[in-house]
């Protein structure tokens, strides 16, 4: 599991209600676990996406180690706090992190870093990204199981 | 008041006192299971520095000696082949390793030769050999480079980090003729086939996608690598991260990596990067994870 992003804002949800709340505002169809305690969070959030057990890492990063990892060249602003999102190779995990993290920017005024391209998404940006990995996951899911027949038949 | 006979005393004694040898026996096993572990951890520093003692040494008496990895060979076949020469030039070696410090991106020195197995970073891997997935197949188009700080000198360790670096090859070249996908789902594209692949090799010891701080999948609070090495007696001996992106494995992650784990600095964080190649990362950070150690 190594896929992961970066939320970094300038200020942070209180607990995973009010994460609720602003994934509620997205539309999104994700439910965060309600019985974990956002402040010490750290670890798999289980979540449910589509009515299905899902989830992601999240982790409360060190805000100027973390922009010092990235690379500060990156920020044109030193924001005071950073959520971590890892995920493994799943795609339910994928749509419930960048969902969970589109919705956690917004409504924190915040932005976000995708390791994978090396660069910074504000949350309209990011939608947009929701909207390629939707687009997407049937080809991806469909090529995956092709590869999978592939490696399966060889081995 | 209870009355217990005597027979029963005697045999309430006999049991008392088997337990009690069976406990001594007990610590004694691991007392000397825990010499042991020390002991393996020592043997395996040790190995690790007269790995990179012999490449330091090897790679200076090449740049003393002139040497230049790149310098065409005579093709085999002809009477001369393998001798240098001025034009035309071998096969790329079946696996190839690379040296190249953390921070700089850009040098590249040669090293040695040993076996067919060119440790070189103008040259990279990873093809077919070590592979034992695909018997016979091509070999990957992709090349993975391995630095030599991801070799860590315990063959079995080694073996695994090649034929990881070979899997992961093998996977892009295949998931690199997928459709058009976005950078993120083409992430996850990789890794699913990634960890697929490796289930359906069953390579010894390795556990794939193995849940850490919790039983079983979506454990609140678990983290999950993509996959570890372990030793005959199921303890981790290496983790392997796979990336694909930009970014490395910071050293925070590495530190929580070890933590879950419950390992130290001893065990090995490799990353598996397809675009900059296989490397062990952070192999010092003590004082990380110390720290992690204490808040948790």
């Amino acid at each position: 599991m190594s896929m992961e992003l970066h939320v970094l804002s300038d200020r942070r949800f209180s607990s995973i209600a009010e994460w609720q709340r602003a994934i509620d505002i997205e539309k999104y169809p994700l439910r965060l676990a309600a019985d974990v305690r956002f402040a010490s969070a750290k670890g798999f959030l289980p979540a449910m996406l589509n009515g299905k057990q899902s989830g992601f890492e999240c982790y409360h990063d060190d805000a100027t180690g973390t922009m010092k990892f990235l690379g500060n060249d990156h920020f044109g602003h030193r924001w005071a706090f950073a959520l971590g999102f890892r995920w493994r190779g799943d795609f339910d995990e994928l749509e419930a992190a960048w969902m969970a993290a589109t919705a956690y920017a917004a409504g924190t005024s915040g932005v976000i870093f995708d390791h994978q391209e090396g660069k910074q998404f504000t949350p309209a940006q990011a939608r947009d990204v929701i909207v390629g990995i939707l687009r997407d996951r049937p080809r991806a899911e469909a090529f995956a199981e092709e590869v999978i027949r592939k490696f399966a038949s060889k081995s | 008041m209870l009355q217990i006979s005597s027979a029963t005393q005697t045999e309430l004694r006999c049991g008392l006192r088997q337990l009690r040898d069976e406990i001594a026996e007990l610590g004694e096993f691991l007392a000397v299971r825990g010499r042991e572990r020390a002991c393996g951890n020592i043997k395996y520093q040790l190995a690790a520095a007269r790995f990179q003692i012999t490449l330091i040494r090897h790679a200076y008496a090449c740049r003393k000696a002139g040497f230049n990895p790149d310098q065409p060979r005579v093709p085999r076949g002809n009477p001369d082949g393998g001798q240098w020469t001025a034009e035309g030039g071998d096969e790329m070696p079946a696996t190839t390793v690379r040296t190249r410090s953390p921070n700089d991106a850009g040098s590249e020195s040669s090293i040695t030769s040993v076996d067919g197995v060119s440790i070189s970073d103008s040259r990279v891997i990873s093809d077919a050999s070590p592979d034992p997935m695909v018997p016979g197949a091509q070999y990957a188009q992709t090349r993975i480079n391995i630095e030599t700080s991801a070799l860590t000198g315990i063959q079995r360790i080694d073996d695994t980090t090649m034929k990881l670096a070979n899997t992961l090859a093998r996977v892009k070249d295949v998931v690199d003729y997928a459709p058009n996908l976005g950078p993120a789902v083409y992430g996850t594209e990789v890794h699913t086939a990634f960890a697929a692949a490796l289930r359906l090799q069953q390579l010894p010891g390795v556990d794939v996608e193995p849940t850490f701080g919790g039983d079983y999948y979506g454990a609140t609070g678990s983290l999950r690598p993509d996959a570890v090495l372990r030793n005959d007696i199921g303890d981790v001996i290496a983790i392997y991260d796979v990336k694909t992106g930009e970014k490395g494995i910071d050293p925070i992650r590495a530190a929580k990596l070890r933590l879950s784990a419950g390992v130290g600095n001893e065990v090995p964080v490799i990353q598996l990067s397809i675009p900059y190649g296989v490397s062990r990362k952070y192999a010092a950070l003590k004082n990380v994870f110390e720290a992690l150690l204490r808040k948790k």
